[in-house]
């Protein structure tokens, strides 16, 4: 059987994916980031500004669940969750100084974010 | 016109690739294989569907895809898991159809593009949910990842293709 696998075409593919996503990556981490709030928005609306020099836990619900946000030591992170994948809780600690600057609940519609 | 006889060949083959990408859906629902990253779905149903798409065709890829992504949901999935299900199957499908077809790829391009497309339309979805513009900043994660799961389902059809393909082309 003739090779199905692997071409000239699929190196190229690989090459310019790759390449996206290195581009894509440099011109992220260009953006000025950093803040000195937590902000949680329900649905695209700010449910709360959290200060992250204040060590603090916040709930925030709507109709399809809850999600309990932390912030300890200038960092923030969901820590518990009613979504049933729980992606967002092990998304782990975010600052304002990482690259990934933002956590997601999805089946919540809650995002956490790292803003001025 | 199919004779009967290709048509129950096709109701065969679409049914058995179906079953198998169903089994899949399953198997990757009950084992954490995420490497850590919690959401992260190597797509393992997608060897089917690849394999479908190099043996008997777009055609039938399709059929197999939308029956493992209807039945996956109603059996152990969520109205939102369907549609992030859906919108991510149908995006992938279609990219991988045109990789096949219009830039003649073999199966490790085609599936690295449609693991890409599969991540960003879920992604996309995401955006819609939350309405943050925020999650632009997922998007080099969700290629790379694509990439990977991509390579992994490419290297199982590859596999399965050359073992399979008299049982089903004949």
């Amino acid at each position: 059987m003739k090779n199905v696998f692997f071409g000239k075409r699929d190196a190229v593919l690989l090459l310019s994916v790759s390449g996206a996503a290195l581009l894509l990556f440099l011109a992220l981490s260009l953006i000025p980031k950093g803040g000195k709030y937590a902000v949680v928005r329900s649905d695209g609306e700010i449910a709360a500004k959290l200060p992250l020099d204040e060590n603090t836990t916040y709930t925030v619900k709507n109709s399809r669940g809850y999600n309990v946000i932390t912030v300890k030591d200038g960092r923030v992170s969901v820590t518990d969750a009613s979504c049933p994948d729980g992606i967002c809780q092990s998304t782990g600690w975010i600052s304002g100084s990482d690259d990934l600057s933002v956590i997601v609940c999805a089946p919540n519609g809650i995002t956490v974010s790292i803003e001025e | 016109m199919l004779s009967d006889k290709d048509r129950t060949r096709r109701t065969v083959c679409v049914g058995l690739l179906s079953t198998f990408a169903l089994m899949l859906s399953y198997v990757e629902s009950i084992l954490p294989l995420d490497f850590g990253i919690r959401g992260f779905r190597i797509g393992l149903a997608n060897i089917a569907v690849v394999t479908a798409l190099y043996t008997v065709g777009a055609g039938n890829a399709a059929t197999v895809n939308c029956i493992r992504i209807v039945l996956a949901a109603l059996l152990f999935g969520t109205p939102i898991s369907f549609l992030y299900s859906v919108s991510g199957g149908a995006v992938s499908l279609a990219v991988m159809i045109f990789m096949k077809k219009v830039c003649g790829c073999k199966t490790s391009g085609c599936s690295v593009a449609g693991g890409v497309f599969h991540n960003l339309a879920q992604l996309c979805v995401a955006c819609l949910f939350t309405k943050t513009a925020k999650i632009i900043y997922l998007m080099p994660l969700m290629i790379v990842s694509g990439i990977i799961t991509g390579l992994v389902v490419a290297l199982a059809s590859g596999l399965l293709i050359s073992r399979v393909v008299g049982m089903l082309k004949k």
